[in-house]
């Protein structure tokens, strides 16, 4: 009886409703307005502004007359040795980076059980639950001349440690903030490289080393590329380690660029220095990838087989 | 140049003659648990042997100690007469086939094949032509520079076997290589891998959990339970002599009756089976008959090896009907070719015979209850 009684009812029930579909894209609309606003606009009014001057000392900058003097004037060679000096620490320090988080990246995602890689990555992790700059300043104490591990040196026998305030110093500090930015990134790669590969490499006669440089390495590519550029890219711009650390002779271009808005108010030259930052951290990235290209060529050759068309 | 050619081709044939795989007291053990205990197996040259068992039961241990990705904690193996304990896979001459392929992504199929070409420092010149050889055989060839990703699971599969054969190992082991194809796929594959298997005469090693898989392909079948061999035999004899109610229960389906024998009959809650063999009287055992060897008819009419009972359910199975009796406690199953099936309806009595001959007795295993096989 009840079935009868439904089913009239749902016959009378209105054909529902055309649904309005808004358009996919609509999903991201967020994160375009947050590009936008917070990352195009002021970088393309960095770029405006690099071509414009400072018209008098109360003013920061002017743009009636445009011209590329700014940029002859951060590339000048006070300016440009400070360039040379950051490039020498961003590469060094990524390179020290990924040869530090290279094998504890490997140890953690094949190594260590399952169950306590979580622990783990959380110890990775513990430099950041403290501020940036108060870590900074930690090393600050560490390195001292008149520090307890310069003290521990000289009595020793090793002499002071005379690292603070200069290049060496900022070395040590970005590899030690930078270098969990790049372990994760790196555990995630060798995490993907499932267990079943590696050992069907050894399987047909690839040992350890084998193993890792045939079939690890190359699964693990684009996490090390990732990882590589979460680490290069921010610490050409970091300017807070240089400023804690590097004294007059580790000077970064990050500092330069601060300087130029905050002390010197000379908005157009800070910008000229922060395009130059930008293409000189993107062009060094282009050049080492084609570097690395070509140098692997002849590896990519010999593996490489093609055996063409239908049987 | 001769002298060499020859003494080449010498130990060319030794090579592909060697191939067997000896077993001796291998135990294994993760913690408390023993996964292999004392295991004694010895694989012929040539052989398609079967671990087969549920899981948990040994058998990828097994493999994996053969391949070298596990050490036992006792005991010794050899293949082709030596023995490989404390050497490392890569330096084993025997090949696997993965469960999951696992084919490398970022090599196209020819480099796949050729992974194991190039370890083993195969002149550039031969390369190519082994690579196509081995795909050939797999029939893959017309994929050779595709990604392994673009691939189907029968697919892969075939390249995972065509990676392993290019070897040219002296015993290929496979580890569930078919669970992950559907049904019509893996039995074309059954029947793939005997053929190749008989062409080549490589030693193969298989891993499964499905008795069906098995009792096809297999020369021999080792049933495992819990790290030990229950019965090493052909398919054959492991289907109509199971050493006990494990073996006859895991391979193909049974009706267990559970009662008390007394000469060669057996007593079970109101079912009188007569055997062909004589127990001491009052042993507790288990009497089996298989599906198909029960005659099914209309009627009731009961006696020693006839039971009356009351027929629940009709399935058809493609080339059999399966009947369910209940007849008391027992439920029956009752298996007959669809062209001698009688036409009785659910509900109906029926009387259930069948031949001494039939009738397995085993004793009785109350404290190993029988595991369902998974498949």
């Amino acid at each position: 009886m009840t079935a009868l009684g439904s089913a009239p009812r749902r016959a009378a029930t209105p054909p529902p409703r055309r649904r309005l579909r808004a358009p996919s894209f609509l999903l991201a609309l967020p994160a375009w307005f947050w590009l936008l606003v917070f990352f195009v606009a002021p970088v393309g009014l960095v770029l405006y502004y690099s071509f414009g001057y400072k018209p008098s000392l109360f003013e920061t900058v002017a743009t009636d007359r445009l011209s590329f003097d700014r940029y002859l004037e951060a590339l000048s060679p006070t300016f440009a040795s400070v360039f040379l000096n950051t490039l020498w620490v961003g590469v060094i320090g990524t390179i020290l980076c990924l040869v530090i988080a290279m094998p504890a990246a490997y140890w953690i995602a094949t190594k260590v059980p399952a169950h306590r890689r979580g622990l783990m990555l959380g110890l990775v992790l513990v430099p950041f639950w403290t501020n940036f700059l108060v870590r900074t300043i930690g090393w600050r104490v560490m390195l001292a001349p008149e520090g307890f591990l310069s003290e521990w040196m000289v009595s020793l026998g090793l002499g002071p440690i005379e690292l603070l305030n200069t290049r060496g110093a900022v070395l040590i500090g970005v590899v030690y903030n930078y270098l969990p930015l790049m372990i994760l990134p790196l555990y995630v790669a060798f995490d993907r490289v499932e267990g079943p590969l590696r050992e069907a490499s050894k399987d047909l006669g690839a040992d350890r080393v084998r193993t890792f440089l045939t079939v690890t390495l190359p699964l693990a590519r684009p996490g090390i590329v990732a990882g590589v550029l979460f680490v290069y890219i921010p610490l050409m711009g970091d300017y807070i380690t240089a400023t804690v650390l590097g004294g007059a002779q580790g000077t970064m271009a990050g500092q330069l660029v601060a300087s130029q808005f905050q002390t010197a108010q000379n908005w157009a030259l800070g910008s000229a220095m922060a395009v130059v930052l930008i293409l000189t951290t993107v062009l060094s990235a282009v050049v080492a990838a084609a570097m690395l290209w070509l140098v692997t060529w002849p590896v990519r050759f010999a593996t490489r087989l093609r055996i063409g068309g239908a049987s | 140049m001769t002298d060499t050619a020859a003494q080449a081709a010498l130990h060319a044939a030794a090579e592909a003659h060697a191939g067997d795989v000896t077993l001796t007291g291998v135990t294994k053990r993760y913690g408390d648990a023993v996964a292999v205990d004392g295991l004694d197996l010895r694989i012929a040259q040539g052989e398609f042997l079967s671990l087969l068992g549920p899981s948990g039961c040994g058998k990828t241990t097994t493999l994996r100690m053969i391949a070298g990705f596990e050490e036992p904690d006792a005991g010794d193996i050899r293949i082709s007469g030596a023995s490989v304990v404390g050497v490392p896979p890569h330096k084993r001459h025997v090949n696997t086939v993965f469960q999951q392929y696992a084919l490398f992504p970022h090599l196209t199929v020819a480099e796949n094949v050729a992974f194991g070409l190039r370890r083993t420092r195969v002149p550039r010149s031969e390369l190519g032509g082994r690579v196509v050889e081995a795909l050939d055989m797999v029939r893959m060839r017309s994929f050779a520079d595709r990604r392994p990703t673009a691939l189907s699971g029968g697919q892969q599969q075939r390249i995972a076997l065509a990676r392993a054969l290019v070897n040219r190992p002296s015993v290929l082991l496979l580890d569930e290589p078919l669970s992950a194809l559907d049904r019509q796929l893996r039995e074309e594959m059954q029947v793939e891998l005997k053929l190749l298997q008989a062409r080549l005469g490589t030693t193969f090693v298989f891993v499964t959990h499905d008795q069906g898989e098995a009792l096809s392909m297999s020369d021999r079948i080792a049933v495992m339970r819990a790290g030990r061999i229950e019965q090493l035999a052909d398919a054959d004899t492991v289907y109509g002599s199971p050493a006990s109610a494990y073996v006859a229960g895991f391979i193909g389906r049974q009706n267990f009756f559970t009662g008390t024998a007394s000469g060669a009959l057996v007593e079970a809650d109101g079912v009188r089976l007569r055997g062909t063999t004589d127990l001491v009287a009052g042993t507790r055992v288990r009497a089996a008959i298989r599906p198909e060897a029960v005659t099914l008819a209309a009627g009731e009419d009961a006696g020693e090896n006839r039971i009356v009972g009351r027929l629940v359910g009709i399935s058809h199975l493609g080339e059999s009907m399966q009947f369910i009796v209940e007849s008391g406690r027992h439920s029956i199953v009752v298996l007959t070719p669809r062209p001698t099936a009688p036409r009785v309806e659910p509900g109906e009595a029926v009387t259930l015979s069948w031949s001494p001959a039939d009738v397995a007795v085993f004793p009785d295993e109350t404290a190993a209850p029988v595991e369902e096989p998974s498949a």
